[in-house]
């Protein structure tokens, strides 16, 4: 099955890599929104079908933990799977992003079949 | 009270390994940069990044690196054919440098809680801390480690 994907990251840069990566992985995409912070991030989700989240943490604006929350509290949004990349690997942050909702977390430095078998995984278990 | 490395109870050699060792597989998992080794450090770099920590502990990362090596990780990141402009490079190098601090302070204290500033241009490369240098295919890469308040 397609996914309709939503990346979100303050770095230009890395939405490029990370999008770049995706499509050369076979990983299997109906559509693919980018959003620069948690705040665009919502208004896309709620305008857009969305099947998967793909979220930086440390962000202007809003950060992929506020997304989190916000995601969370809405009984539409939660339903949709969100998996976090980020350079942050520490016990805590992981903990507490997956407290928050996250399904998935990738660390940057990732390898692109990691970051695709993670994607592939939380949408296994979310259909 | 200036605090030092000594007092977060980490050793020199273990913060210069981790700096290596996290320098090596971010520039050849994400960069797509064969790395030769260690080399020695840059006196004047040409691109120069720093972020600033807080939380656990306080401090200030920075990376150094000489024009060719840009050129190929910038192009390689992105995925350019070509050579990266201005913007482009900028937004690596700020990325690659964010992915460095990351992934160092994240291996020597798993426990941590840690805040990143957005990476800033720096005029030059900080004296001091613990430094690392890389010699890649093209051109050098050196990253610094500052724990401790920073000036």
């Amino acid at each position: 099955m397609s996914t309709h994907l939503l990346v979100v990251d303050d770095s230009p840069a890395m939405r490029k890599m990370i999008t770049r990566v995706i499509e050369m992985s076979g990983f299997e995409l109906a559509s693919l929104a980018h959003a620069s912070d948690g705040a665009q991030a919502l208004e896309i989700l709620h305008q857009n079908q969305v099947d998967l989240v793909l979220t930086d943490i440390n962000m202007p604006v809003m950060t992929g933990e506020e997304l989190l929350r916000e995601m969370a509290g809405n009984g539409m949004l939660k339903r949709i799977p969100v998996v976090v990349v980020s350079t942050d690997a520490t016990d805590a942050r992981m903990h507490q992003m997956m407290e928050l909702g996250a399904r998935g977390y990738v660390v940057k430095p990732f390898q692109p079949a990691s970051l695709r078998s993670e994607l592939e995984r939380v949408m296994e278990i979310a259909q | 009270m200036t605090l030092t490395e000594t007092d977060y109870g980490l050793a020199v050699a273990e913060i210069r390994n981790t700096l290596m060792e996290c320098s090596v597989e971010v520039l050849e998992s994400m960069f797509y940069c064969g790395v030769l080794g260690p080399t020695e450090e840059l006196e004047h770099p040409y691109h120069r990044y720093a972020i600033g920590i807080s939380g656990t502990w306080e401090g200030e990362f920075a990376m150094g690196m000489t024009e060719d090596a840009a050129a190929v990780l910038a192009a390689n990141f992105a995925g350019l054919d070509g050579e990266a402009d201005a913007d482009q490079m900028a937004e690596v190098l700020s990325e690659l440098s964010n992915i460095l601090c990351g992934a160092t302070l994240s291996r020597l204290n798993r426990n941590g809680i840690f805040h990143l500033s957005s990476p800033y241009a720096l005029a030059m490369l900080p004296t001091g801390g613990h430094r690392v240098a890389v010699e890649l295919e093209e051109g050098v890469l050196q990253a610094t480690l500052r724990l401790g308040p920073v000036a």
